[in-house]
Protein backbone atom coordinates (compact mmCIF):
# COMPACT_ATOMS: atom_id res chain seq x y z
CA UNK A 1 0.00 0.00 0.00
CA UNK A 2 2.87 2.33 0.67
CA UNK A 3 4.22 1.64 -2.81
CA UNK A 4 0.88 2.43 -4.40
CA UNK A 5 0.73 5.65 -2.47
CA UNK A 6 4.23 6.50 -3.59
CA UNK A 7 3.46 5.80 -7.23
CA UNK A 8 0.47 8.00 -7.41
CA UNK A 9 2.36 10.49 -5.37
CA UNK A 10 5.21 10.57 -7.84
CA UNK A 11 3.10 11.32 -10.89
CA UNK A 12 0.74 13.50 -8.90
CA UNK A 13 3.67 15.37 -7.42
CA UNK A 14 5.06 16.18 -10.82
CA UNK A 15 1.79 17.73 -11.74
CA UNK A 16 1.84 19.70 -8.51
CA UNK A 17 5.28 21.06 -9.24
CA UNK A 18 4.09 22.30 -12.60
CA UNK A 19 1.14 23.96 -10.94
CA UNK A 20 3.38 25.53 -8.35
CA UNK A 21 5.63 26.96 -11.03
CA UNK A 22 2.66 28.29 -12.92
CA UNK A 23 1.36 29.89 -9.77
CA UNK A 24 4.66 31.54 -9.06
CA UNK A 25 4.88 33.03 -12.52
CA UNK A 26 1.33 34.29 -12.27
CA UNK A 27 2.02 35.90 -8.91
CA UNK A 28 5.05 37.71 -10.26
CA UNK A 29 3.16 38.81 -13.35
CA UNK A 30 0.23 40.13 -11.37
CA UNK A 31 2.53 42.09 -9.08
CA UNK A 32 4.39 43.54 -12.05
CA UNK A 33 1.14 44.64 -13.60
CA UNK A 34 -0.13 46.00 -10.31
CA UNK A 35 2.93 48.22 -10.12
CA UNK A 36 1.95 49.92 -13.34
CA UNK A 37 -0.97 51.60 -11.68
CA UNK A 38 -0.10 54.99 -10.41
CA UNK A 39 -1.55 56.20 -7.21
CA UNK A 40 -3.60 59.31 -7.43
CA UNK A 41 -2.35 61.73 -4.83
CA UNK A 42 -4.58 63.93 -2.74
CA UNK A 43 -4.44 66.94 -5.00
CA UNK A 44 -5.31 64.92 -8.04
CA UNK A 45 -2.06 64.67 -9.89
CA UNK A 46 -0.94 61.11 -10.54
CA UNK A 47 1.90 60.38 -8.22
CA UNK A 48 4.36 58.01 -9.73
CA UNK A 49 6.90 58.08 -6.93
CA UNK A 50 5.23 55.36 -4.92
CA UNK A 51 5.86 51.74 -5.62
CA UNK A 52 8.15 50.15 -8.13
CA UNK A 53 7.77 50.97 -11.76
CA UNK A 54 8.05 48.09 -14.14
CA UNK A 55 9.68 48.57 -17.50
CA UNK A 56 7.17 48.25 -20.23
CA UNK A 57 8.11 47.70 -23.88
CA UNK A 58 9.77 50.74 -25.42
CA UNK A 59 6.79 51.44 -27.62
CA UNK A 60 4.69 52.34 -24.62
CA UNK A 61 5.18 55.88 -23.53
CA UNK A 62 4.25 56.51 -19.98
CA UNK A 63 4.25 60.10 -18.96
CA UNK A 64 3.64 60.18 -15.24
CA UNK A 65 4.40 63.85 -14.97
CA UNK A 66 1.62 65.09 -17.18
CA UNK A 67 -1.54 65.60 -15.21
CA UNK A 68 -3.56 66.29 -18.32
CA UNK A 69 -4.55 62.80 -19.26
CA UNK A 70 -5.57 61.37 -16.00
CA UNK A 71 -5.64 63.89 -13.23
CA UNK A 72 -8.91 64.96 -11.75
CA UNK A 73 -9.43 66.79 -8.57
CA UNK A 74 -10.70 64.57 -5.86
CA UNK A 75 -13.88 66.27 -4.75
CA UNK A 76 -14.76 66.55 -1.10
CA UNK A 77 -18.17 65.36 -0.11
CA UNK A 78 -20.89 64.11 -2.33
CA UNK A 79 -21.48 67.05 -4.57
CA UNK A 80 -19.21 65.64 -7.26
CA UNK A 81 -20.54 66.09 -10.73
CA UNK A 82 -20.70 62.99 -12.84
CA UNK A 83 -17.51 63.62 -14.72
CA UNK A 84 -15.48 63.50 -11.53
CA UNK A 85 -16.89 60.21 -10.40
CA UNK A 86 -14.09 58.16 -11.84
CA UNK A 87 -11.59 60.09 -9.81
CA UNK A 88 -12.74 58.81 -6.47
CA UNK A 89 -10.79 55.62 -6.79
CA UNK A 90 -7.29 55.99 -5.44
CA UNK A 91 -5.60 54.70 -8.56
CA UNK A 92 -5.11 55.93 -12.05
CA UNK A 93 -5.48 53.43 -14.83
CA UNK A 94 -2.20 52.18 -16.21
CA UNK A 95 -1.15 53.16 -19.67
CA UNK A 96 -1.95 50.61 -22.36
CA UNK A 97 0.44 47.85 -23.23
CA UNK A 98 1.29 47.09 -26.80
CA UNK A 99 -1.82 45.55 -28.30
CA UNK A 100 -0.33 42.32 -29.56
CA UNK A 101 1.36 41.82 -26.25
CA UNK A 102 -1.92 42.38 -24.42
CA UNK A 103 -3.75 39.99 -26.68
CA UNK A 104 -1.17 37.33 -26.13
CA UNK A 105 -1.22 37.73 -22.36
CA UNK A 106 -5.00 37.51 -22.46
CA UNK A 107 -4.88 34.26 -24.42
CA UNK A 108 -2.47 32.79 -21.94
CA UNK A 109 -4.63 33.88 -19.03
CA UNK A 110 -7.72 32.37 -20.60
CA UNK A 111 -5.78 29.17 -20.95
CA UNK A 112 -4.87 29.21 -17.28
CA UNK A 113 -8.39 30.05 -16.24
CA UNK A 114 -9.71 27.23 -18.33
CA UNK A 115 -7.21 24.80 -16.88
CA UNK A 116 -8.10 25.78 -13.35
CA UNK A 117 -11.83 26.01 -13.74
CA UNK A 118 -14.29 23.23 -12.97
CA UNK A 119 -16.22 21.88 -15.97
CA UNK A 120 -19.35 23.84 -15.23
CA UNK A 121 -17.46 27.05 -15.77
CA UNK A 122 -15.78 25.93 -18.94
CA UNK A 123 -18.51 24.52 -21.11
CA UNK A 124 -21.91 25.81 -21.98
CA UNK A 125 -23.63 22.46 -21.59
CA UNK A 126 -22.17 21.82 -18.18
CA UNK A 127 -23.06 25.30 -17.02
CA UNK A 128 -26.66 24.69 -17.87
CA UNK A 129 -26.92 21.31 -16.29
CA UNK A 130 -25.60 22.21 -12.93
CA UNK A 131 -25.87 25.87 -12.27
CA UNK A 132 -26.02 25.64 -8.51
CA UNK A 133 -22.72 23.86 -8.24
CA UNK A 134 -20.87 26.83 -9.65
CA UNK A 135 -21.36 28.68 -6.40
CA UNK A 136 -19.62 26.07 -4.31
CA UNK A 137 -16.20 26.58 -5.73
CA UNK A 138 -16.50 30.29 -5.09
CA UNK A 139 -16.70 29.40 -1.43
CA UNK A 140 -13.60 27.31 -1.66
CA UNK A 141 -11.73 30.30 -3.01
CA UNK A 142 -12.91 32.24 -0.01
CA UNK A 143 -11.43 29.76 2.42
CA UNK A 144 -8.13 29.72 0.56
CA UNK A 145 -7.98 33.48 0.71
CA UNK A 146 -8.27 33.43 4.48
CA UNK A 147 -5.16 31.38 4.98
CA UNK A 148 -3.10 33.49 2.63
CA UNK A 149 -3.97 36.76 4.27
CA UNK A 150 -0.92 36.74 6.52
CA UNK A 151 1.52 38.69 4.48
CA UNK A 152 4.84 39.61 5.95
CA UNK A 153 6.39 41.25 2.95
CA UNK A 154 5.24 44.82 3.00
CA UNK A 155 6.98 47.56 1.17
CA UNK A 156 6.13 51.12 0.43
CA UNK A 157 4.49 53.81 2.46
CA UNK A 158 1.24 53.37 4.28
CA UNK A 159 -1.99 54.48 2.67
CA UNK A 160 -3.16 57.87 3.77
CA UNK A 161 -6.22 57.14 5.88
CA UNK A 162 -8.46 59.51 3.99
CA UNK A 163 -8.07 57.57 0.78
CA UNK A 164 -8.68 54.22 2.38
CA UNK A 165 -11.70 55.29 4.35
CA UNK A 166 -13.81 56.40 1.42
CA UNK A 167 -14.90 52.89 0.66
CA UNK A 168 -16.83 51.49 3.61
CA UNK A 169 -15.81 48.11 4.79
CA UNK A 170 -17.66 45.59 2.73
CA UNK A 171 -18.50 43.26 5.57
CA UNK A 172 -21.06 41.45 3.60
CA UNK A 173 -18.95 40.56 0.60
CA UNK A 174 -20.21 37.26 -0.44
CA UNK A 175 -19.00 34.35 -2.47
CA UNK A 176 -20.53 35.79 -5.58
CA UNK A 177 -17.40 37.88 -6.02
CA UNK A 178 -14.69 35.29 -6.14
CA UNK A 179 -11.62 37.37 -6.69
CA UNK A 180 -12.62 40.62 -5.11
CA UNK A 181 -13.63 39.22 -1.83
CA UNK A 182 -11.10 39.86 0.77
CA UNK A 183 -10.24 43.37 1.65
CA UNK A 184 -6.59 43.07 2.29
CA UNK A 185 -4.56 45.84 3.77
CA UNK A 186 -2.28 47.31 1.21
CA UNK A 187 1.20 48.21 2.37
CA UNK A 188 0.30 47.73 5.99
CA UNK A 189 1.29 44.90 8.30
CA UNK A 190 -1.78 42.72 8.70
CA UNK A 191 -3.98 45.41 10.16
CA UNK A 192 -7.38 45.45 8.58
CA UNK A 193 -7.99 48.91 7.30
CA UNK A 194 -11.02 49.93 5.36
CA UNK A 195 -11.80 48.16 2.12
CA UNK A 196 -8.94 48.09 -0.30
CA UNK A 197 -8.34 46.27 -3.48
CA UNK A 198 -6.40 43.04 -3.26
CA UNK A 199 -5.66 43.20 -6.96
CA UNK A 200 -3.44 46.17 -6.35
CA UNK A 201 -1.26 44.50 -3.80
CA UNK A 202 2.37 44.78 -4.81
CA UNK A 203 3.68 42.55 -2.11
CA UNK A 204 4.36 38.93 -2.77
CA UNK A 205 1.75 36.70 -1.19
CA UNK A 206 3.14 33.53 0.14
CA UNK A 207 1.17 30.35 -0.05
CA UNK A 208 1.41 27.91 2.81
CA UNK A 209 2.98 24.56 2.11
CA UNK A 210 -0.24 22.80 2.99
CA UNK A 211 -2.01 24.54 0.19
CA UNK A 212 0.89 23.98 -2.13
CA UNK A 213 0.45 20.25 -1.98
CA UNK A 214 -3.19 20.28 -2.90
CA UNK A 215 -4.26 20.23 -6.55
CA UNK A 216 -7.53 21.91 -5.76
CA UNK A 217 -5.94 24.78 -3.88
CA UNK A 218 -3.35 25.24 -6.57
CA UNK A 219 -6.01 25.46 -9.24
CA UNK A 220 -7.97 27.87 -7.14
CA UNK A 221 -4.98 30.11 -6.63
CA UNK A 222 -4.00 29.91 -10.27
CA UNK A 223 -7.50 31.02 -11.17
CA UNK A 224 -7.26 33.83 -8.66
CA UNK A 225 -4.00 35.24 -9.96
CA UNK A 226 -4.93 34.79 -13.59
CA UNK A 227 -8.02 36.75 -12.74
CA UNK A 228 -5.89 39.51 -11.32
CA UNK A 229 -3.82 39.70 -14.48
CA UNK A 230 -7.04 39.92 -16.49
CA UNK A 231 -8.15 42.70 -14.15
CA UNK A 232 -5.01 44.68 -14.87
CA UNK A 233 -5.26 43.98 -18.56
CA UNK A 234 -8.84 45.14 -18.65
CA UNK A 235 -7.78 48.40 -17.09
CA UNK A 236 -4.90 49.06 -19.41
CA UNK A 237 -6.17 47.46 -22.62
CA UNK A 238 -9.91 47.39 -22.37
CA UNK A 239 -10.55 47.22 -26.14
CA UNK A 240 -8.55 44.01 -26.39
CA UNK A 241 -10.42 42.33 -23.55
CA UNK A 242 -13.79 43.65 -24.62
CA UNK A 243 -13.43 42.51 -28.20
CA UNK A 244 -12.62 39.04 -26.98
CA UNK A 245 -15.71 38.91 -24.79
CA UNK A 246 -17.87 40.39 -27.50
CA UNK A 247 -16.49 37.98 -30.06
CA UNK A 248 -17.39 35.02 -27.92
CA UNK A 249 -20.89 36.34 -27.29
CA UNK A 250 -21.30 36.73 -31.03
CA UNK A 251 -20.12 33.18 -31.62
CA UNK A 252 -22.58 31.92 -29.03
CA UNK A 253 -25.34 33.81 -30.75
CA UNK A 254 -24.67 32.70 -34.25
CA UNK A 255 -23.78 29.08 -33.90
CA UNK A 256 -26.00 26.12 -33.26
CA UNK A 257 -23.25 23.94 -31.94
CA UNK A 258 -24.22 21.95 -28.92
CA UNK A 259 -21.33 22.62 -26.68
CA UNK A 260 -18.99 25.55 -26.64
CA UNK A 261 -16.23 26.74 -24.44
CA UNK A 262 -17.48 29.75 -22.51
CA UNK A 263 -14.30 30.79 -20.76
CA UNK A 264 -14.08 34.00 -22.73
CA UNK A 265 -17.47 35.11 -21.50
CA UNK A 266 -16.35 34.52 -17.94
CA UNK A 267 -13.62 37.06 -18.49
CA UNK A 268 -16.12 39.76 -17.69
CA UNK A 269 -16.20 38.63 -14.09
CA UNK A 270 -12.60 39.67 -13.67
CA UNK A 271 -12.67 43.02 -15.39
CA UNK A 272 -12.32 46.48 -14.00
CA UNK A 273 -15.60 48.06 -15.00
CA UNK A 274 -16.63 51.64 -14.76
CA UNK A 275 -19.97 52.89 -15.93
CA UNK A 276 -18.98 53.42 -19.55
CA UNK A 277 -17.62 49.94 -19.82
CA UNK A 278 -20.58 48.40 -18.06
CA UNK A 279 -22.84 50.08 -20.57
CA UNK A 280 -20.71 48.75 -23.39
CA UNK A 281 -20.94 45.27 -21.97
CA UNK A 282 -24.68 45.38 -21.46
CA UNK A 283 -25.12 46.87 -24.88
CA UNK A 284 -23.13 44.07 -26.45
CA UNK A 285 -25.16 41.50 -24.56
CA UNK A 286 -28.48 43.07 -25.47
CA UNK A 287 -27.60 43.08 -29.14
CA UNK A 288 -26.84 39.40 -29.21
CA UNK A 289 -29.27 37.99 -26.70
CA UNK A 290 -32.51 37.93 -28.68
CA UNK A 291 -33.59 34.40 -29.44
CA UNK A 292 -33.41 33.65 -33.11
CA UNK A 293 -36.26 31.37 -34.09
CA UNK B 1 -29.32 33.02 -29.40
CA UNK B 2 -30.02 29.64 -28.00
CA UNK B 3 -31.46 29.58 -24.53
CA UNK B 4 -28.57 27.75 -22.98
CA UNK B 5 -26.19 30.24 -24.48
CA UNK B 6 -28.23 33.02 -22.89
CA UNK B 7 -27.95 31.31 -19.54
CA UNK B 8 -24.23 30.88 -20.00
CA UNK B 9 -23.98 34.64 -20.39
CA UNK B 10 -26.35 35.53 -17.58
CA UNK B 11 -24.06 34.18 -14.86
CA UNK B 12 -20.95 36.20 -15.64
CA UNK B 13 -23.06 39.23 -16.46
CA UNK B 14 -24.50 39.11 -12.98
CA UNK B 15 -21.06 38.97 -11.41
CA UNK B 16 -19.87 41.83 -13.60
CA UNK B 17 -22.75 44.08 -12.55
CA UNK B 18 -22.22 43.25 -8.88
CA UNK B 19 -18.55 44.08 -9.25
CA UNK B 20 -19.51 47.42 -10.67
CA UNK B 21 -21.90 48.11 -7.82
CA UNK B 22 -19.39 47.15 -5.21
CA UNK B 23 -16.34 48.89 -6.57
CA UNK B 24 -17.83 51.95 -8.14
CA UNK B 25 -20.29 52.85 -5.48
CA UNK B 26 -20.21 56.50 -6.30
CA UNK B 27 -21.19 55.76 -9.90
CA UNK B 28 -23.95 53.50 -8.64
CA UNK B 29 -25.26 56.20 -6.33
CA UNK B 30 -25.16 58.63 -9.18
CA UNK B 31 -27.05 56.24 -11.43
CA UNK B 32 -29.72 55.82 -8.77
CA UNK B 33 -30.32 59.52 -8.50
CA UNK B 34 -30.38 60.47 -12.15
CA UNK B 35 -32.11 59.20 -15.23
CA UNK B 36 -30.63 57.05 -17.92
CA UNK B 37 -27.11 57.07 -16.59
CA UNK B 38 -26.76 53.55 -17.90
CA UNK B 39 -28.59 54.45 -21.10
CA UNK B 40 -31.35 51.96 -20.65
CA UNK B 41 -29.13 48.96 -21.19
CA UNK B 42 -29.99 47.11 -17.95
CA UNK B 43 -33.67 47.38 -18.78
CA UNK B 44 -33.08 46.00 -22.23
CA UNK B 45 -31.07 43.06 -21.02
CA UNK B 46 -33.62 42.43 -18.28
CA UNK B 47 -36.42 42.21 -20.81
CA UNK B 48 -34.45 39.81 -22.95
CA UNK B 49 -33.56 37.54 -20.06
CA UNK B 50 -37.05 37.72 -18.63
CA UNK B 51 -38.30 35.56 -21.43
CA UNK B 52 -36.26 32.73 -20.02
CA UNK B 53 -37.85 32.87 -16.62
CA UNK B 54 -40.48 30.25 -17.07
CA UNK B 55 -38.65 28.00 -19.42
CA UNK B 56 -35.35 27.57 -17.67
CA UNK B 57 -33.64 26.74 -14.45
CA UNK B 58 -34.52 29.56 -12.10
CA UNK B 59 -31.20 29.53 -10.32
CA UNK B 60 -29.57 30.39 -13.61
CA UNK B 61 -31.58 33.44 -14.47
CA UNK B 62 -33.10 34.99 -11.38
CA UNK B 63 -29.89 36.34 -9.82
CA UNK B 64 -29.04 38.13 -13.05
CA UNK B 65 -32.54 39.53 -13.30
CA UNK B 66 -32.34 40.69 -9.69
CA UNK B 67 -29.17 42.65 -10.07
CA UNK B 68 -30.28 44.15 -13.37
CA UNK B 69 -33.40 45.38 -11.66
CA UNK B 70 -31.23 46.87 -8.94
CA UNK B 71 -29.45 49.05 -11.42
CA UNK B 72 -32.55 49.95 -13.41
CA UNK B 73 -33.31 53.09 -11.52
CA UNK B 74 -36.26 54.27 -13.58
CA UNK B 75 -38.10 51.00 -13.29
CA UNK B 76 -37.58 50.61 -9.60
CA UNK B 77 -38.85 54.06 -8.95
CA UNK B 78 -42.00 53.58 -10.96
CA UNK B 79 -42.62 50.18 -9.40
CA UNK B 80 -42.00 51.63 -5.97
CA UNK B 81 -44.38 54.49 -6.52
CA UNK B 82 -46.95 52.14 -7.94
CA UNK B 83 -46.87 49.79 -5.02
CA UNK B 84 -46.54 52.22 -2.20
CA UNK B 85 -50.29 52.63 -2.19
CA UNK B 86 -50.39 55.56 -4.54
CA UNK B 87 -48.99 57.90 -1.96
CA UNK B 88 -46.44 60.12 -3.68
CA UNK B 89 -43.15 59.67 -1.92
CA UNK B 90 -40.81 62.59 -1.49
CA UNK B 91 -37.40 61.96 -2.97
CA UNK B 92 -35.17 60.26 -0.43
CA UNK B 93 -37.81 59.72 2.16
CA UNK B 94 -38.74 56.22 3.13
CA UNK B 95 -42.33 55.22 3.63
CA UNK B 96 -42.42 53.46 6.96
CA UNK B 97 -45.23 51.42 8.45
CA UNK B 98 -48.09 53.68 9.36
Amino acid sequence: MTEEHQNTDASGFRMIEVLQSQLFILKVLSIAMACRWKRRSEDGRPDSSMGKRSNGPPSVSSAPESPAGSGHRIPRGRQASSEYLGSLSPWVEPSPLDENCARYILSVMVMFLRQAAPPQQRLMSAANLDFNASYHDLESIESVEVTTSLDIFHTGPAIPPSVGSYYPRAEATRAKLPLFMRNRPLHMPSIRTAATFPQHSVSYERTSSILCSSNLSMNTLIAKFSGRVVYHLSASNWPVVFSRIKGKIHVLASTSEEDLDIMDVRLMTHCWLDRARLVQLLQGASLQLPVVT
Amino acid sequence: MRRDAQIAIAGPLRTAVWNWIEFHQEEFDDAQQHHRRLEGTPERVFDLLYELVDTSNKAAVWPALTVLMCVSNDRIRSEYDLHSGGIPVAHGRKVGPQ
